[in-house]
């Protein structure tokens, strides 16, 4: 398991600070305070409605926070339009997977090369690049053989890998991997875990939200436990299990 | 100044009437767009056969209008839930509910309209009853029976309907759909069957509407596209599933429109409905009541 | 075929029936007809940008149509201006009316914004019947130049105009199609979510879709008032457009350039030849149907059966 390649004294790569959102009377998000350090895996946990869709989807910018600030590689998000933030590096696959029906599988990822990597300033890539890449991160997945699918035409599991390619096509210096493992046999959850570690190898810093404990307890470098909009725990695995806190949220009253 | 002040409140005492009755016109939609989240975008086409059949009975009976909007009101119902059946197997057993549905209540109203206009022409249709034609007057306010009697049967209705939804088991149930389709699915209870005889009690108050309406002016084919856009601005307005706020928003927009008409003209009065509608939808999607 | 190689050849192909037909055909109802069904080729291909590409359905095609109508009136009253002229400002205003309503209502989720279209077109048609400049409810005569800028006559050339008109509309949605825009409002519809986390800047693309729509439609509608000669509200704003304009791709296939052009043509003869034999309301009642018909048996239209009765023969044969 490669190390996480963090310094202490870098700043976070991703900080949220007093992050806070509600809808009409319900609090969902808490006063948040999380920093991802780059190259990092960490792991983000919490019983059914606790918040952590809502904390990923507020940091992504598909839903506007309504106090607090989040930090992007030193830069400000509030108010950054989602499609902005994937640009520059913030990815994230859906917890449903979310294809592109109509496209064939090179067309689902050819639309974050063209819309996220070219639109970055320096070096545009062009057709026969995007090809190529497009086939690549296929390859990368297990999918090449089915590029000129359907989505329709995948299994559950394939669903999921697409997902995260898609996701990974954008170039994202940080990806949030939102339950892509729900509903999966042991093997396949072995199979998405083995994509997620390599891509952390190649320098993508991971944020996993998940419910198969055993795949976030071995995966993550640092856990963080929400529980009804409030951070309960946040450090490294092993020890904020123990919290009595998250065993009682865990393992019932 | 007297006169104006006469003027706008007899405006305003108008425009109530109005929006009550169009509360009779927004319940349906606020049934099966607010609560069963199916773009019935023809409900205006079902309100202009429910006149029609209103005109024809009562020119060849001399049937009181609004006991025909009633008793018509069971035929209706099994219409409704005989297009719903057409929808639930073209559509939403698809799950392909967005333009293909729309498209098809499009063609639905558009079809509606042109059908009315094959069998009864352009001309302008009228009923005759006994109160139309006369007012209660106190001091300067006129209230026309042939709009008092529309806003108290429409609220009656309106009101009928809030309570059996509130009591009774389909009531109930058509609430829990409404709410949360899939809980409801996984508890296997069947929602088509509920959203079927949900369809059909939203277009039988259609029959009811269009009797009303037929009452308060005289209608032809094409009317009922004057009301598309002002049945959604109300159910957005009143937050879409909320009989009372439907009601509320009715009686907003009943007297924006009577006010307008008033001083600024009748030609303007569509105008400022939809113009309500699309800087409600701009600044708050949730309506006036919130969801 | 690439891009630039079918402008030329959709472009020669368009030349070639201009020129066969009016070397051709001298009946003036021909051409009366035909500026009809080629108005709705380019209506229900503007249309088909913002519905079938982007996955926005707009039931105000009559106030981009009507508007780019009225502002030909406007110029023909202020000053003689030829008719390219209007149709170019005609453009204009259509075009920044489709940015006015995009801005406002894009941000609704699709069954609202169809709703608010529908708004707009009454909005825009009040707007229109309140403004006694171009003659209000009442309506305007207007007179044809007595000279028609080339040989034939008016209507042979409006006919013409219209002709190349169409060819443009077709020509701009296939290259649409085939770029980096159309892939992205591609994604906007089948995901706008997904495709606002992929990059897509989803606002921006809609805009330049409803945009580019309306100006269009608002283009298709400016050499209206010299062909009718008689304009008024009820009739530019007939609501048979909006039905017309949502029918015409659907029948035809809307995720194609080549849908509008199928449904515009079928539709629009089947259209023309029954107003002459049976009725105008009747033949609105076969598109009504046609249109309930499809959009339940064959909701991808012609293109969506020819491609399915395709990939089916081809998994026959793969299969033996």
């Amino acid at each position: 398991m490669a190390e996480p390649l963090t310094a202490a004294s870098a700043p976070p790569l991703l900080e949220a600070n007093r992050l806070a959102k509600h809808f009409g009377g319900f609090v969902a998000l808490d006063n948040i305070d999380l920093a991802v350090a780059e190259g990092e895996r960490l792991g983000l946990i919490g019983p059914n409605g606790s918040g952590k869709s809502t904390l990923v989807n507020c940091l992504c910018g598909t839903l506007r926070h309504d106090d607090g600030t989040i930090l992007f590689a030193g830069r400000r998000l509030d108010g950054v339009p989602a499609y902005r933030r994937t640009r520059l590096g913030l990815a994230r696959s859906f917890q449903l997977p979310r294809p592109f029906r109509t496209m064939s599988l090179v067309d689902n990822l050819r639309i974050p090369l063209l819309y996220s990597v070219n639109a970055r300033p320096g070096a545009r890539l062009h057709q026969a690049a995007i090809d190529e890449r497009c086939l690549q991160l296929l390859d990368e997945v297990g999918l090449a053989d089915k590029a000129r699918r359907l989505p329709r035409d995948l299994t559950q599991v394939e669903m999921r890998k697409l997902e995260l390619a898609r996701a990974v096509a954008s170039a994202p210096r940080l990806l949030f991997a939102d339950e892509a493992m729900a509903g999966l046999s042991p093997s396949e959850v072995e199979e998405i875990l083995g994509v997620l570690f390599r891509l952390n190898e190649t320098g993508i810093t991971i944020v996993l939200i998940e419910h198969i404990m055993r795949a976030v307890m071995s995966f993550s470098t640092r856990l963080v436990v929400l529980v009804a909009g409030h951070k309960i725990a946040d450090g490294e695995p092993q020890e904020a299990m123990r919290n009595p806190e998250v065993e009682r949220a865990y393992l019932g009253e | 100044m007297a006169i104006t002040l006469e003027l706008a409140i007899n405006a305003i005492i108008a425009g109530l009437l109005l929006g009550g009755f169009y509360a009779a016109v927004t319940v349906g939609v606020t049934i099966s767009f607010g609560m069963l989240d199916i773009v019935n975008i023809a409900h205006p086409a079902f309100i202009m056969l429910g006149s029609f059949v209103a005109y024809t009975l009562n020119s060849m009976f001399g049937l009181d209008p609004v006991l025909i909007g009633v008793a018509m009101a069971p035929l209706f119902f099994l219409l409704g839930m005989a297009v719903y059946q057409v929808y639930y197997y073209a559509f939403e057993r698809r799950g392909e509910e967005s333009i293909q549905g729309l498209a098809f209540f499009f063609g639905l109203l558009f079809v509606g309209e042109v059908g009315l206009i094959l069998v009864f022409g352009v001309d302008y249709r009228f009923v005759e009853a006994p109160y139309i034609g006369s007012s209660l007057h106190f001091g300067f306010v006129d209230l026309p029976l042939r709009m008092l009697i529309p806003f108290v049967v429409s609220l009656l209705m309106v009101a009928l309907l809030q309570l059996s939804f509130g009591r009774s088991f389909i009531g109930r149930a058509i609430l829990a759909v409404s709410q949360d389709r899939l809980a409801l699915q996984l508890m296997a209870a069947n929602p088509t069957r509920i959203k079927r005889i949900a369809f059909g009690i939203s277009i039988a108050t259609a029959s009811v509407a269009g009797a009303l309406l037929i009452i308060i002016q005289p209608v032809e084919p094409s009317i009922g596209r004057d009301y598309i856009g002002r049945i959604f601005a109300i159910c957005v307005l009143g937050g879409m599933t909320s009989f009372p706020g439907m009601v509320a928003g009715a009686m907003l927009i009943g007297v924006v429109e009577s006010l307008t008409a008033t001083f600024y003209g009748p030609s303007w009065a569509p105008a400022v409905a939809f113009g309500f509608l699309l800087l409600t939808l701009a600044a708050r999607p949730a309506g006036i009541l919130g969801r | 075929m690439s891009t630039g190689k079918f402008w030329i050849v959709s472009f020669a192909a368009a030349a070639a029936l201009l020129l066969l037909t009016r070397w051709q055909i001298q009946n003036e109802y021909f051409y009366f007809a035909a500026y009809v069904v080629l108005q709705y080729v380019v209506l229900a291909t503007a249309w088909n940008i913002l519905g079938g590409y982007t996955g926005y359905t707009n039931f105000g095609t009559a106030a981009f149509f009507a508007f780019g109508a009225y502002t030909a009136v406007v110029l023909h009253k202020l000053t003689s201006v030829p008719v390219p002229a209007m149709i170019l400002a005609a453009g204009a205003v259509s075009g920044l009316l489709g940015f006015g309503m995009g801005y406002l209502t894009l941000r609704l989720k699709g069954v609202f914004f169809a709703i608010a279209t529908l708004a707009l077109a009454i909005v825009a048609q009040t707007l229109i019947v309140n403004w006694d400049y171009v003659g209000g409810s009442r309506g305007i005569y207007i007179i044809r130049p007595q000279q028609a800028p080339l040989f034939g006559g008016y209507i042979e050339y409006l006919y013409s105009l219209m002709l190349l008109l169409s060819w443009l509309s077709v020509a701009l949605a296939r290259t649409i199609e085939r770029s980096r825009l159309g892939l992205g409002l591609a994604a906007i519809r089948d995901d706008e979510q997904a495709a606002e986390a992929s990059g897509v800047p989803t606002l921006r693309l809609k805009l330049v879709a409803t945009t580019l729509s309306g100006a269009l439609m608002g283009m298709a509608g400016a050499p209206l008032p010299y062909y009718v000669t008689y304009l008024d509200p009820t009739s530019s704003f007939n609501l048979s457009y909006a039905v017309n304009a949502v029918a015409m791709p659907l029948i035809g296939g809307m995720t194609s350039w080549i849908g509008p052009l199928i449904g515009a043509v079928l539709l629009g003869t089947i259209q023309q030849v029954a107003t002459v034999t049976i009725s105008s309301a009747l033949n609105l009642l076969i598109v009504g149907l046609l249109l309930i018909g499809f959009v339940i048996v064959a909701p991808n239209g012609i293109v969506g059966l020819v491609q399915a009765r395709r990939r089916s023969g081809r998994r026959r044969w793969r299969s033996r």
